[in-house]
């Protein structure tokens, strides 16, 4: 009896997993059957959206190369300009999960053709010719999310760097850039082809900003095409092809990282640590420059809250979207961290009994970082509508979301969950510990303050995502950054500002105060 | 009586075969060096390994059926022995309460135990603020409470410093002797220190026990491989 009690808990724990793996390959299954379902007169002409898979590609890598190269700079210029470690790295964390509206209405502000840089230059009678809505406006918002992920991947590596190593410099006197290019340049870019490709995967899959600042019929992603085919085309099938190229895409691209199991991106701030820093006034100037440089979009803030609006606030639609948005996120979230939980404990089981499935279970979960959820979206899209509508746009947007945020949950717990595994598991034998009391009493208790870190990071991703909800909205059903973007396509600039302000200080306490009140490194 | 009757199993090109009958009780020290099979022994009895061939029995039970947890011993470990990120009360009560329930009764048995083990700390401390000693200590009453015939310790304080690897072997010796009919079975390769808590051994070498018998220290001074072993 007891062994069957012990049975099924285990196999409850494993739910989750069971029904992601279900839900996953369902909506894989139902992709193939559109094929072999697609109607005689349908005639998908990959010619014509060459431009669209040409142009995916070209923004990605040339995003791709502003994103490393500065955000390697500017780790340099962070980590030597001697500030709070963890300041900057959660900073960085945060502007690397702001939402694409928020950064791309902040750019809109501050560099299109009435904005403050233009003003700045009327003033000084000199001409302004940047165009935000083009390729420069595409490439400055994607890189600048991918900025902040690059540069934090180099700068956890510097604030990591070995104690000895930094004692073997200083007393061979070895300057340090001299070191970052011939001592330990190796040592910073172990681990990066991971991050490297993840950064060509997030540039490719740039949606929002597409939707936002596509200002030409020739700045067209796979995505944006997806969008067009389901939305104005009523072409479904054209779109899904669509999804299912980008997919593939993708894929490829994430088989290049998907055996180097390398995103442990664990942080040891410690106060006798050695460091390096640098006095140069250039150093300093540099700090200024980047935190400048991420604080732009933050200019919106003044605008917005200047802008005050509470008829606006009180209003029913404003109030059902912070309704929607909420309730999305909440299901989301517990989606997202019961698949993981649940994915979590099936890992470590096949780990403890030494068994090579583990990799199995954790390409499965992290295959969804490379799936965009634009492709998803359209595969949704097509398989409810032969379901005749019967999901709610509510659920589908929960499930995509949550989807899009499980695979960031397990890896961020996953180093954490695993810690000393080999013993636990000999303990919890020992001492004939069931599974849902490991899980409960000594699994959730060890991650508190990592579970509560990224279920903050991912709320306030998933209160942002404005990528599925464009496709599955309707008058009754809006999110905040939809509501916003709606505003400000009915030209109402202030209001849309003001709501996007309030909606970012909620969200920086959302992702701060649980680190504040924990006090642990975000 | 614990018996091994050609116990075995192999890992790579290891192989072990275990003989012994061992019908004492008292603290046994298991000596060798590394890679003899030490962790291999105490896992086997423990459970944690499951023989190719061979029998186990305690107290007239068939050991190789049953589970880690239907054993009637105790094991700790070098490292580890802990949950770090649980308090010293939740750690020990685990032995016996794996809800790890706060109830009046369970802080009074852990504060009992703890007082047996000289052990004046907070029982609310996280267990990782703990010094090396006090951590392995508290596992230690840990295996106390769980009230087992047999205790397993494999190399438990290797990784502390020799004035605290003294006052636990001592911890370990009042431990036994208090508790009848307990049997401790330690392995280690320090054996001068081994020897100050007990003259009874079980030499390995190359996965087998020499002598397939408890040895003195004395009786073990004859062997060859011994002395190779102390060199």
């Amino acid at each position: 009896m007891n062994k069957f009690i012990r049975y099924m808990e285990a196999y409850s724990i494993r739910l989750p997993y069971i029904l992601y793996i279900g839900t996953f390959f369902f909506i894989f299954i139902s992709g193939i059957f559109f094929f072999i379902q697609a109607p005689d007169n349908f005639n998908f002409i990959i010619l014509n959206y060459s431009n669209a898979i040409f142009f995916t590609f070209l923004q990605a890598i040339v995003a791709t190369f502003f994103s490393s190269l500065l955000g390697f700079i500017f780790s340099l210029i962070l980590y030597l300009s001697g500030k709070s470690q963890r300041l900057i790295s959660a900073f960085l964390n945060f502007c690397f999960i702001l939402p694409v509206i928020f950064v791309s209405f902040g750019v809109i502000f501050f560099y299109s053709s009435n904005g403050v840089l233009s003003r700045l230059f009327s003033l000084l009678s000199l001409d302004y010719e940047l165009k935000i809505f083009s390729f420069i406006g595409i490439i400055y918002v994607t890189s600048y999310f991918n900025i902040a992920f690059n540069a934090n991947f180099f700068f956890r590596k510097l604030v990591n760097l070995p104690e000895n190593y930094i004692k073997l410099l200083k007393s061979n006197d070895i300057p340090f850039l001299t070191a970052v290019r011939l001592q330990i340049r190796k040592y910073l870019f172990q681990g990066y082809r991971s991050i490297l490709i993840l950064t060509i995967i997030f540039c490719a899959s740039n949606f929002t900003i597409l939707y936002l600042l596509s200002g030409s019929p020739h700045l067209v992603t796979i995505e944006l095409s997806i969008y067009q085919s389901i939305i104005f085309n009523a072409d479904l099938y054209s779109g899904i092809t669509l999804g299912i190229i980008q997919l593939i895409l993708m894929l490829v691209l994430a088989s290049l990282i998907m055996f180097n199991q390398n995103y442990d991106q664990s942080l040891n701030f410690s106060k006798s640590c050695m460091r390096i820093f640098s006095k140069s006034s250039f150093i300093s100037i540099g700090f200024y420059l980047i935190l400048f440089y991420f604080l732009i979009p933050f200019l919106i803030l003044i605008k917005g809250l200047f802008n005050f609006n509470l008829q606006l606030v009180l209003s029913p639609s404003f109030i059902n979207s912070i309704f929607n948005s909420f309730m999305i996120s909440f299901v989301s979230v517990s989606f997202a961290v019961s698949i993981s939980l649940s994915t979590l404990f099936i890992y470590r089981s096949f780990l403890e009994r030494n068994s090579r499935l583990h990799k199995l279970i954790f390409i499965s979960i992290t295959i969804l970082l490379f799936i965009p959820s634009l492709s998803l979206s359209s595969i949704i899209f097509y398989l409810n509508f032969n379901l005749n509508f019967i999901l709610s746009n509510f659920f589908i947007v929960s499930l995509i979301n949550s989807f899009f945020i499980t695979p960031i949950v397990f890896v961020f717990l996953s180093s954490k969950f695993i810690h000393n595994y080999f013993y636990e598991y000999k303990h919890c034998v020992l001492l004939n510990i069931s599974p849902m009391i490991r899980i409960f009493k000594i699994d959730i208790p060890k991650i508190k303050n990592e579970l509560i870190l990224i279920i903050s990071a991912i709320f306030v991703l998933s209160l942002g995502d404005l990528t599925s909800v464009t496709i599955f909205n309707d008058s009754s059903f809006r999110t905040i950054p939809l509501f916003i973007s709606q505003l400000y396509n009915n030209y109402k600039y202030d209001d849309a500002f003001f709501i996007l302000s309030l909606f970012i200080i909620f969200l920086f306490f959302v992702m701060y105060m649980p680190s504040r009140l924990l006090k642990i490194n975000a | 009586m614990l018996k091994l009757n050609n116990l075995s199993c192999s890992f790579d090109s290891f192989n072990t075969n275990f003989n012994i009958e061992i019908a004492h009780t008292g603290i046994i020290g298991v000596v060798g060096r590394s890679g003899s099979g030490k962790s291999t022994l105490l896992n086997l009895i423990a459970g944690f390994i499951k023989p190719q061939s061979g029998e186990i029995f305690y107290q007239n039970s068939f050991l190789n059926d049953l589970e880690p947890s239907q054993r009637d011993l105790s094991i700790l470990f070098q490292n580890y022995n802990n949950f770090d990120h649980l308090n010293v009360f939740e750690n020990v009560i685990l032995g016996i309460d794996p809800q790890m329930k706060k109830t009046p009764s369970n802080y009074k048995i852990t504060r009992d135990i703890l007082k047996k083990l000289s052990l004046d700390i907070d029982i609310d401390t996280p267990v990782n603020l703990l010094s090396g000693g006090e951590q392995q200590r508290v596992s230690i009453a840990r295996c106390l409470i769980r009230n087992k015939s047999m205790l397993l310790l494999d190399e438990p304080f290797n990784s502390l410093d020799p004035g605290l690897r003294r006052g636990l072997y001592e911890d370990v010796l009042m431990m036994t002797k208090k508790t009848p009919n307990l049997l401790t079975l330690i392995s280690s390769h320090l054996i001068d220190e081994l020897r100050k808590i007990t003259n009874a051994f079980i030499f390995l070498h190359q996965g087998k026990i020499i002598g397939n018998k408890i040895l003195s220290f004395k009786e073990l001074s004859t062997n060859k491989f011994f002395n190779e072993y102390l060199k």
